[in-house]
């Protein structure tokens, strides 16, 4: 499997390119073109696990806000070539996991081989996010982990403290400490300070942030639209 | 203190980097991280003296602020505690981010592009006049003076034009000028092509300086939009 | 006429330098700034008959045509989705330009949106394939980049990422059907396209960006 990113930093498209018998797993809409050799089945990414436990799988990546089926796309009977785009306007970037762990805002995940697990119901899942619809998946396994940002992508190396607006949370190691709570001290910049809930890290580990913020873009655009019924 | 703009000119970011004691005030809202050894504190978005004469100037120039030029009502001043300490600040639409030193000169900016400044930055409401009422920007301007560091953000992409004589630009592309030059607000075209084309108001500058563009426009792009949303 | 684009890909416009006479035609509200002497003038483009198709498209009714009065007069264009814009010249082959991504030409280009197949593509959109031939010099605009795919054989296309193609192309516009249609951004439409030609694509969806901020829309209140 070879996966290239293009039309960094602004509008990236992950290009992947499978030998035959090769799988890779995205989430469903992200698909933008592919060429004759690829098939598609969608799934609950089960991974033969058991009925019951790929249902539960897809219960909880609905709650995570991703969309309820994972799409495998398979080369049969000779390599082919597909591309993936995530919705929000962005960078891309690939992750090698081996046997291990990255914690990943919801909407970044994009695509993955199939040896990465992704979880949304781990403990830490939904206190990031303060029932914005979003939550922190945990991607844990060995493979390419493909994830997008709302902006561009900066890859920040903690070694002591650093604090970080949740909206702007993109990815972390599993080895960072982090502590979730409200922005400045008091209660005026909590009602008034404009910034929703911040993520203290510490340790040292990597982070990757997005310098623009979904939820703030949606809410800014969406009261300037004609009302929903 | 240093400022250093990243991410340009799609996803703009400032990263202000601010030694013991400095400070930096930026819109609410703006901020993206920052190091641990930063006090922050929110106060009104207005001009004010001290003194609660002047919390009550300060409170009534930031609801002005807030209902008539779109400015957030509050500012948030984060004051370094400790060396070496960094705040980035975004603004929230994609685009750009420019940072402009002021050496005792003065740039109007369109009210929604003002990201940041330095406390010795005097920022103070202006009034475009009655034509501007019917443009979609609204009609108030912030003109920003002084010696000190100037923030400013755009939807799209920020073009400089050297205005030498005469240029016209749509008012929805507008994002700062140099204090200098002179404007007239007219329309592009004839009465009918105003109503029929698409283009709004446009602004005849003239006179010598800088006009600072964004190459899209928020009314532009919600309208294109629209049509594809879920009935 | 001299002309550049800057501010690939990300909020590309587009820069002309026109001598006395030349001119260029725009979609409505796309001018961004020019030299205060250049004439604008409003048509609709086609009679009444080609401004109806193209208010059912979702293109503007109104194009605007800018000539200059004088040599180096200037016209700024913007287009109206966070993107990129690319020049392309028509002269043998015809070219396919989704209705959205028509930004401006030169009067040598006509732009036709009644040929066969130019309402298949999009379902319920709003969007349509418009048919651009002549001589002369035309820009397309995106949202997100834009991607060339050279086509030799066959290739499969979610058309919410259609931005234009050349007429030698074969082309069939399916369902791609099931579940797996609720899937795909465009309604689950997706064009297969066969033979020797170059195929534009964006690599963003104004689809899913519809869905997305859908939901932070003011409720209605009843």
């Amino acid at each position: 499997m070879n996966i290239e990113i293009h039309h960094r930093p602004s509008y990236a498209l992950a290009e992947v390119s499978l030998d035959e018998g090769e799988v890779i797993v995205a989430e469903g809409g992200a698909m933008v073109s592919m060429d004759s050799h690829i098939t598609i089945e969608t799934s609950t990414g089960s991974k033969g696990e058991g009925a019951l436990k790929g249902l539960m799988k897809g219960l909880k990546r609905m709650v995570a806000g991703e969309s309820f089926f994972q799409n495998r796309f398979t080369a049969v009977g000779a390599g082919g070539h597909v591309t993936f785009a995530p919705v929000h306007q962005g960078d891309v970037t690939v992750e090698e996991l081996s046997q291990s762990t990255l914690f990943l805002q919801s909407t970044a995940f994009l695509c993955s081989g199939p040896g990465v697990d992704v979880d949304a119901k781990w403990g830490g899942a939904k206190t990031f996010f303060g029932g914005e619809g979003l939550v922190m998946l945990r991607a844990s396994g060995t493979g390419p982990l493909v994830f997008n940002s709302f902006g561009a992508i900066k890859e920040i190396e903690v070694d002591g403290e650093f604090v970080v607006d949740t909206g702007h949370i993109v990815a972390f190691d599993e080895n960072l400490n982090f502590s979730v709570g409200r922005f400045g001290g008091g209660w005026k910049s909590f009602l008034f300070g404009g910034e929703g809930l911040v993520c203290r890290f510490s340790g040292k580990g990597r982070l990757w942030i997005q310098t623009r913020n979904p939820v703030e873009f949606g809410q800014l655009l969406g009261g300037k639209l004609p009302p929903r019924s | 203190m240093r400022i250093e703009v990243e991410a340009r000119p799609s996803y703009g970011m400032a990263v202000v980097h601010l030694e013991d004691g400095e400070t930096f005030i930026a819109e609410s809202g703006a901020m993206v991280a920052m190091s641990p050894a930063i006090d922050v504190a929110t106060r009104f978005n207005g001009t004010g003296t001290g003194g609660v004469a002047g919390w009550v100037v300060a409170a009534l120039t930031g609801l002005a602020r807030k209902f008539f030029a779109g400015e957030s009502l509050f500012v948030n001043e984060y004051l370094a505690k400790s060396g070496s300490q960094q705040v980035m600040v975004a603004p929230p639409l994609v685009g750009d981010v420019e940072h402009l030193s002021l050496e005792g000169n003065n740039i109007t900016v369109q009210s929604t592009s003002y990201l940041g400044s330095t406390k010795n930055v005097n920022v103070s409401l202006v009034w475009g006049g009655f034509s501007m009422l019917f443009s979609k920007e609204g009609a108030f301007f912030l003109k920003c003076g002084g010696n000190g560091e100037l923030v400013i953000n755009s939807f799209g992409a920020i073009e400089k034009v050297t205005v030498d004589g005469s240029y016209t630009v749509d008012t929805g592309h507008v994002v700062a000028w140099e204090g200098d030059l002179n404007y007239q607000l007219g329309r592009a075209g004839s009465w009918k092509s105003t109503m029929l084309s698409g283009e709004g108001l446009v602004m005849n500058f003239s006179g010598q300086g800088t006009v600072w563009l964004q190459t899209r426009n928020l009314g532009s792009m919600l309208g294109w939009i629209r049509p594809q949303l879920p009935t | 006429m001299e002309h550049s684009i800057r501010n690939k890909p990300d909020f590309a416009s587009v820069h002309l330098l026109l001598d006395q006479g030349e001119q260029v035609v725009t979609e409505a509200g796309a001018m961004m700034g020019m030299s205060t002497d250049l004439k604008m003038e409003t048509n609709m483009k086609g009679g009444l008959l080609g401004a109806a198709k193209r208010a059912l498209g979702g293109e503007s009714v109104f194009l605007n045509t800018y000539t200059a009065t004088s040599d180096g007069q200037r016209l700024d264009v913007a287009s109206s989705a966070p993107g990129d814009i690319e020049h392309l010249s028509l002269s043998t082959a015809p070219l396919m330009v989704q209705s959205g991504s028509y930004l401006c030409s030169t009067p040598g280009v006509q732009v036709d949106s009644k040929w066969g197949g130019a309402r298949t593509f999009f379902g319920g959109e709003g969007l349509f394939m418009l048919r651009c031939s002549g001589v002369g010099d035309l820009w397309i605009s995106s949202y997100g980049a834009i991607h060339a795919i050279d086509i030799t054989g066959t290739y499969v296309v979610d058309t919410g990422h259609i931005v234009a193609f050349e007429d030698t192309l074969q082309f069939k516009v399916r369902s791609v059907g099931g579940l797996k249609s609720l899937f795909f951004s465009s309604e689950g439409l997706v064009c297969e396209f066969t033979g020797s030609g170059r195929l534009w694509i964006q690599t963003r969806n104004s689809g899913s960006l519809a869905g997305f901020l859908h939901p932070f829309r003011p409720v209605q209140s009843k």
